[in-house]
């Protein structure tokens, strides 16, 4: 999978770019936590066999919890969470969702490895992968999506649960059980521009905390 | 290069990050395009300038000019130009996109094909930045940023990626697709928009971010006074 710690960078700055007024140390916590808990799933896969990239990289879990927000902020009466939290509670819900389907199961969706969107309706792993580009010679050139034999968008797909293991640190190994024996490798980064997301992130938290003491300080 | 569409997509969700409480209209849009697309023109003067892609406006050096310019004009002047034609509004703007060229555009480069010329032109040598960094439990901390070596002489090298000067470096643009000045004719031209999973991961996430930053309802009054 791709490294936990870029999937928490890309959740940073979705939260500050997105919470507003809402945006504090608290409710970015809780954002970033969105963002890496679908990586959670490699616990998982140490019970079910294949579950790492689909346990919780299913649009299944979000897809009810977006339903259910929805629900209750828009449809209801008396919405529970407004209540309860305020605004800011309602916003911070609709990032945290926002942040775990696009920093934690896009990123990974976008990767070679691929994520198992329909689990566990469908066991298959789904990774887009391609090109999209003009050539004077051979005009635009795209593979990111084929058109199957029935008219039907497709992406690539390197397998099901059955036949594909993406390695973690928590289960390196494809079978289930701890495997006391087997190297572990804990990934921080893995590319050049994985780091410039991570260090894009620091630096906008830098910013921002920076420029929130300056205000408080001018209004004390 | 990661295309110009790359840096317009992670740039949007960085710009976003760092104007929290500005509207992504036309007018705010139109100026990022701007300051993000501008860096890439330097493949034109790549026609007459062997090397200049990647190095002319892909400088640390140009951000540092910007950042002072705007730091005098802005806190040293007594008459700032830019706050007296924009507001303070021109102000956080300059700053915010200042920033997310140097992390979107500058950085992105630098971690892309054969990287940025750093200082150009105070110094001239192109940089890459590529590597991971791992822990593993056989083998402890890996990192192959930095390669640590010695030479025959029996001397210390530093390897952090440095690819060579304007004169032997060149990267590949639809404007300028062969090394060496002169317009090209008769050469297959490329126009990227996107090359493997994630550049196109990086484009969607900018269009999510201001899609969504343009759908949300604005705060109550009480939010904004907390």
């Amino acid at each position: 999978m791709v490294p936990t710690l870029v999937a928490a960078a890309v959740a940073a700055l979705l939260a500050a770019a997105l919470l507003g007024p809402a945006f504090d140390r608290r409710s970015l916590f809780l954002v970033v936590l969105a963002g890496v808990v679908p990586d959670l799933d490699a616990a998982v896969s140490l019970v079910v066999c294949g579950a790492t990239n689909a346990a919780f990289h299913t649009l299944v879990l979000p897809g009810l919890f977006g339903i259910a927000l929805y629900w209750d902020t828009t449809r209801r009466e008396r919405s529970w969470l407004r209540e309860r939290y305020g605004w800011r509670g309602v916003r911070i819900a609709w990032v945290a969702l926002a942040s775990y389907l696009v920093a934690g199961i896009g990123l990974d969706l976008f990767s070679p490895e691929g994520v198992a969107l329909f689990y566990p309706v469908q066991d298959r792993f789904y990774a887009v992968s391609g090109r999209l580009l003009y050539s004077t010679q051979d005009g635009l050139v795209q593979t990111y999506v084929t058109i199957g034999g029935e008219g039907v968008l497709s992406v690539g797909s390197p397998g099901t649960t059955a036949n594909h293991h993406v390695e973690s640190w928590l289960n390196p190994t494809p079978d289930t059980g701890w495997d006391r024996g087997a190297e572990r490798r804990l990934t921080l980064v893995e590319t050049g521009w994985q780091t410039i997301v991570v260090v894009a992130a620091a630096g906008v938290l830098a910013i921002r905390g920076w420029g929130t003491s300056d205000r408080t300080e001018v209004s004390a | 290069m990661p295309a110009t569409t790359v840096h317009l997509g992670f740039g949007l969700l960085v710009a976003a990050a760092l104007l929290p409480s500005e509207r992504f209209d036309r007018k705010l849009l139109a100026v990022f395009a701007a300051i993000l697309i501008f860096p890439d023109l330097d493949s034109i003067p790549g026609w007459w300038l062997p090397g200049a892609h990647r190095a002319m406006f892909h400088t640390l050096v140009l951000v540092g000019v910007a950042a002072a310019a705007i730091y005098y004009d802005t806190q040293l002047r007594e008459r700032s130009w830019l706050r007296e034609r924009g507001g303070d509004w021109a102000v956080r703007a300059a700053w915010g996109l200042l920033a997310t060229h140097l992390l979107a555009h500058l950085f992105l480069d630098w971690a892309h094909l054969s990287g940025i010329n750093l200082v150009y032109p105070i110094g001239d040598q192109f940089f890459r930045l590529e590597g991971k960094l791992v822990y593993s439990t056989a083998d402890g901390w890996i990192q192959t940023f930095v390669d640590i070596g010695s030479d025959e002489g029996g001397g210390t090298t530093i390897d952090v990626g440095q690819q060579g000067s304007t004169d032997d470096v060149h990267v590949s643009t639809p404007t300028d697709p062969e090394p060496g000045g002169g317009v090209d004719k008769d050469v297959e031209r490329i126009v990227p928009f996107a090359v493997h999973g994630w550049q196109l991961y990086l484009i969607l996430l900018g269009l999510f971010t201001v899609g969504a930053r343009r759908l949300q309802g604005e705060p109550p009054e009480q939010a904004l006074e907390e």
